[in-house]
């Protein structure tokens, strides 16, 4: 079994509005809103960040270094003047792995109890 | 379009709920987002969800600014381990005597009392101003109370009571216990329920049917180990039985002690409320004098003071059926509870605006503290500032320190309190009502919350005005400590004079207690300390005068051949005792005494019994019961024989015209007795002769208790079923008589030590913290050849010359507040000249001394050494 890296699973387990956030930046730099606009298309409509707990949420993952803000000139060519774009740092890719790693393991642990349908 | 501006302005106003910093960094981002929301989604829901998420996440967003400026302050105060010691010690104490001096008048004042709507509840009293002399808080007579209930309409009902003292005979032996005669109205007046079965009603209250007793909760626990089935239990009350039916609440003892002026009740609260059941001769009678205490229910709408018109409206009417010398009675209404806590109450708003100036020079000093700290932290705070931290944040984060300071010097104050609450409650003075109730209730918390917080915010002003008013550039310049240096020391210095002054208040006012105390102590009574003292009350058995009589000479006779018993007496009356009996007198050829004077009937040895010394002329003796011959004292020898020899002299007495006793000669002149409390001048007094009387005085040699067991001994072998009561030795009634006075200026000295105290520690800490300021300036003074006596002198001049401002607004100040107390004062002016003197004196030299010490440490200091270390 993969080991977790100990200063990443110090973060762990992650609330979902983070590990949303943290997933929507996994494939490419995003700026508040469309990462709001992502997290609710990838949960179906289930989880809508609140602009409060979105930037709530990414004033503490800025602190705790999960995520960086980028300077003008590393902005993504749909640059937005106005937004603010966010990118996954080595440590946040880190955290949120472990997290997923550690939530598939916990689906493992509830299939072999028969609690999870077997993959056809 | 313009309806979306105006969302757009709107959430950017409702985004004000946030910290600022977290504002400014995303309040931009977040209207942003509300304007493109607003192009894609339904208005109405939108600012539902909008307002919804302020409303949770806000309050989040201020929550982890506190946990952060928490952990920040709290990291400060362990990094800085002297400072938080001293700052919460100097503010725990500050806090505790104030919650403690809260607790009593919450307890005396501010608690309700056990009666229903306790405001409506009035005294009536009915004073005679024919007899000058007597206090005004008389107690109606009896026929007069039944006129008004029927003829009065300003009172939904009033009732009467009488306290008297009865013993509880259990299994042979006796106890004393307070009880109270009442009418059938007392309990409803008060509005006051039993926890158990019933209280007195009118079928209790008619001769015939009144042996029927309500006791107390105490009782009922101590007595009856509260047994369930106490109702309807049999006592024996003296040599009468009464069936309990009911128990009071715990709170209830009312009359308890000190809640009726000029009555004495015996222990410190009521036990046992039995009917009054007066008979129709007793409702009638105008010419046997009976009276009783009573309380009204003002109805509602009617003022005490229009009560008060009518009651004597009333009594006017009533006169002419008096005899006609014995006319002159009036009606006075007062209000219950502010008769009962009246004379206590400005002695505890004084003790509590004592204790708040504790507090301020408490929170004063750790004010000066923090903003000595402050300037070791410009380092931090110029790069907080330069880092971009707003000036509010500074000082939220300031605030926060200073908060946290003060709420766990507020939890440790608490902890002190409850402590001091319990030994001020062991120390209880007597005769202030429900001192004994005192305890760290809901109310007293939240004092010490308030007081908490609000000594956060005080003290955390002046640190975070001065470090918010500072440059950034100043801050990091050379040695990064001077931008704060000059507004921090005028701060600090202007802080400790007002100390300084405060403290010169507090000083003055102890002192001047203090004067009075030592006055007082001066105070000749005019009888010995080591006389014991007790009375044996005696039940109806001993009603027939010569029943009586024989009973009280055995015991004499019994008290006199007891070892070590030197003169035995009997007297009608003690000194402090609260007892008093007085009369008009005629001096041949003088006339009509112009005031009552005090009257007593004494056995022959009760002058030596007392202590009191023989003046003029001869004691009584054994032969001259019921000659004409009487004692006067000294002051009543001034007042009416003026210098003329008052042996031989002709006097009678009697009240009124009425009932004079033959004509007496004066055949001894005894000292003066201070017979109501120490702080008053004696009256004129008259002894007359008598074989017996039921209170007793023994002058004794060696230890007391074997005298008491001898007396217990005496008493028991003429009647089993009798007590001594009221033991105790003419030192134990002057110190009882002087124990208020003892509390207040026991406290008050207290208070103004830890004052001066800390004030002291504050302008050490000051001087301290200039001359480490001024190192560099005094080592270059000394190396060009500066004297050290003139460091010294330059040092402690800046010290002094804060003490001086400080002692000039204490003493204007002190000045003025004294003659607030001018009314607890004896044998002292306001403005004594020796206090006023001698206060300032003291302060200038204990400052002194704590500015020359740290001055001295300067001027030892090496040249080359400090200009390196610069």
């Amino acid at each position: 079994m993969k080991s977790i890296e100990p200063n990443a699973s110090g973060f762990l387990p992650l609330s979902p509005q983070v590990f949303h956030i943290l997933v929507a930046l996994a494939d490419r730099d995003q700026h508040g809103y469309s990462i709001m606009q992502d997290v609710e298309a990838r949960t179906g409509g289930e989880l809508r960040l609140s602009p409060g707990t979105l930037y709530g949420s990414i004033k503490r993952m800025l602190e705790q270094g999960l995520i960086l803000e980028l300077r003008r000139r590393d902005r993504p060519d749909d640059n937005d003047e106005r937004r603010r774009y966010y990118r996954l740092t080595p440590l946040g890719r880190k955290v949120v792995k472990a997290e997923a790693l550690r939530m598939s393991e916990l689906i493992e642990q509830a299939r072999a109890h028969g609690l999870v349908p077997n993959r056809s | 379009m313009g309806w979306s501006r105006t969302a757009a302005s709107l959430y950017r106003t409702l985004l004000l709920a946030y910290p600022a910093e977290f504002r400014r960094e995303y309040g931009g981002e977040m209207a942003q987002l509300f304007e493109d929301r607003l192009q894609n989604e339904p208005p109405l829901p939108l600012w539902f969800d909008a307002i919804a998420d302020i409303g949770m996440t806000a309050p989040r967003e201020h929550y982890y600014v506190l946990m952060t400026d928490l952990r920040h302050a709290a990291r400060m105060m362990i990094n800085a381990p002297a400072f938080t010691a001293i700052a919460l010690c100097v503010i725990a104490i500050g806090i505790a005597a104030t919650t403690t001096v809260f607790s009593l008048v919450n307890a005396i004042l501010l608690r309700s009392m056990p009666f229903g709507d306790a405001g409506k509840l009035v005294y009536l009293w009915s004073p005679n101003r024919n007899f000058k002399g007597v206090p005004d808080e008389m107690g109606p007579n009896v026929p007069d109370f039944y006129d008004w209930e029927t003829l009065s309409r300003s009172f939904s009902r009033i009732a009467l009571f009488r306290q008297a003292g009865a013993n509880l005979v259990s299994g042979g032996s006796a106890n004393r216990a307070g009880a109270a005669f009442v009418t059938a109205d007392f309990f409803p007046t008060l509005q006051a329920s039993p926890e158990l079965g019933r209280t007195i009603d009118s079928e209790d209250d008619r001769p015939g049917k009144e042996q029927v007793a309500v006791i107390s909760d105490r009782l009922w626990r101590s007595r009856f180990g509260s047994a369930p089935d106490i109702l309807g239990k049999r006592i024996q009350l003296d040599r009468r039985r009464y069936t309990v039916i009911g128990v009071m609440p715990k709170a209830f003892g009312f009359p308890s002690q000190g809640d009726v002026p000029y009555e004495h009740s015996e222990g410190n609260q009521t036990d046992i409320w039995l009917p009054a059941a007066y008979t129709a001769a007793q409702k009638a009678s105008r010419t046997n004098f009976a009276s009783a205490d009573a309380i009204g229910r003002l109805r509602p709408g009617i003022s005490s003071a229009k009560a008060e018109t009518e009651l004597a409206a009333i009594e006017a009417r009533l006169q002419p059926l008096y005899p006609a010398m014995w006319r002159g009675w009036s009606a006075l209404v007062r209000p219950l509870v502010l008769t009962i806590v009246g004379p206590v109450q400005t002695m505890l708003w004084l003790l509590l605006g004592a204790v708040a100036l504790v507090l301020l020079i408490a929170i004063g000093n750790v004010a000066s503290l923090q903003i000595a700290r402050l300037s070791g932290r410009a380092h931090e705070m110029g790069i907080r500032t330069a880092l971009g931290a707003e000036r509010a944040r500074i000082v939220r984060q300031l605030l926060t320190e200073s908060l946290l300071l003060t709420c766990i010097g507020g939890a440790l104050a608490i902890a002190l309190s409850y402590g001091a609450v319990h030994l001020l409650v062991r120390l209880n003075p007597g005769e202030i009502p429900r001192f004994d109730s005192a305890t760290l209730d809901g109310r007293v918390l939240l004092v010490a919350l308030a007081l908490s917080t609000g000594a956060g915010v005080l003290s955390g002003l002046a640190p975070a005005v001065i470090a918010s008013r500072v440059s950034v550039n100043e801050l990091l310049r050379h040695n990064a400590k001077w931008g704060m240096v000059g507004g921090s020391y005028r701060g600090r210095s202007a802080l400790i004079a007002v100390e300084v002054a405060l403290s010169v208040i507090l000083l003055a006012g102890a002192g001047l207690m203090i004067r009075s105390y030592v006055k007082l102590a001066a105070v000749n009574p005019g009888f010995s300390g080591a006389t014991l003292t007790f009375s044996v009350p005696l039940d109806e058995r001993y009603n027939k005068p010569e029943t009586r009589a024989a009973f009280y000479k055995n015991f004499l006779e019994k008290l006199k051949h007891i070892p070590g018993s030197r003169y035995a007496g009997a007297s009608s009356s003690l000194p402090l005792t609260h007892s008093e009996s007085l009369a008009f007198a005629e001096i041949g050829g003088v006339g009509m005494t112009k005031q009552m004077v005090e009257d007593r009937w004494v056995t022959p040895d009760y002058r030596k019994a007392l202590g009191t010394p023989l003046l003029r002329g001869r004691d009584f003796t054994e032969q001259d019961f019921n000659k004409p011959v009487v004692i006067v004292n000294d002051r009543f020898a001034q007042v009416y024989f003026h210098s003329g020899d008052p042996i031989g002299r002709q006097l009678r007495v009697g009240i009124g015209a009425l009932s004079w006793s033959p004509w007496s000669t004066v055949v001894g002149v005894i000292g003066n007795i201070r017979h109501n409390s120490l702080e008053e001048a004696s009256q004129p007094q008259i002894l007359e002769p008598a074989d017996h009387a039921d209170n007793f005085a023994i002058q004794f040699a060696g230890s007391i208790q074997p005298i008491v067991n001898d007396a217990r001994a005496a008493l028991r072998s003429l009647d089993p079923t009798l007590t001594l009561d009221n033991i105790e030795t003419m030192s134990d009634r002057i110190r009882d008589s002087n124990a208020r006075r003892t509390f207040q200026t026991g406290l008050l000295s207290a208070f103004a030590a830890i004052a001066v105290l800390l004030a002291l520690a504050g302008l050490y800490g000051l001087i301290s913290y200039a001359v480490k300021q001024r190192t560099s300036e005094i080592a270059v003074r000394m190396a060009l050849g500066a004297k050290r006596a003139h460091i010294l002198g330059l040092l402690a001049f800046q010290g002094l010359g804060v003490t001086g401002l400080g002692l000039l607004i204490g003493v204007a100040g002190a000045l003025a507040v004294t003659r607030a107390i001018s009314a607890w004062l004896f044998g002292v002016m306001p403005n004594d000249p020796i206090t006023v003197l001698a206060v300032p004196l003291l302060i200038l030299v204990v400052a002194s001394l704590a500015c020359l010490f740290p001055a001295w440490n300067a001027t030892r200091v090496d040249p080359v050494q400090a200009l390196r270390q610069e």
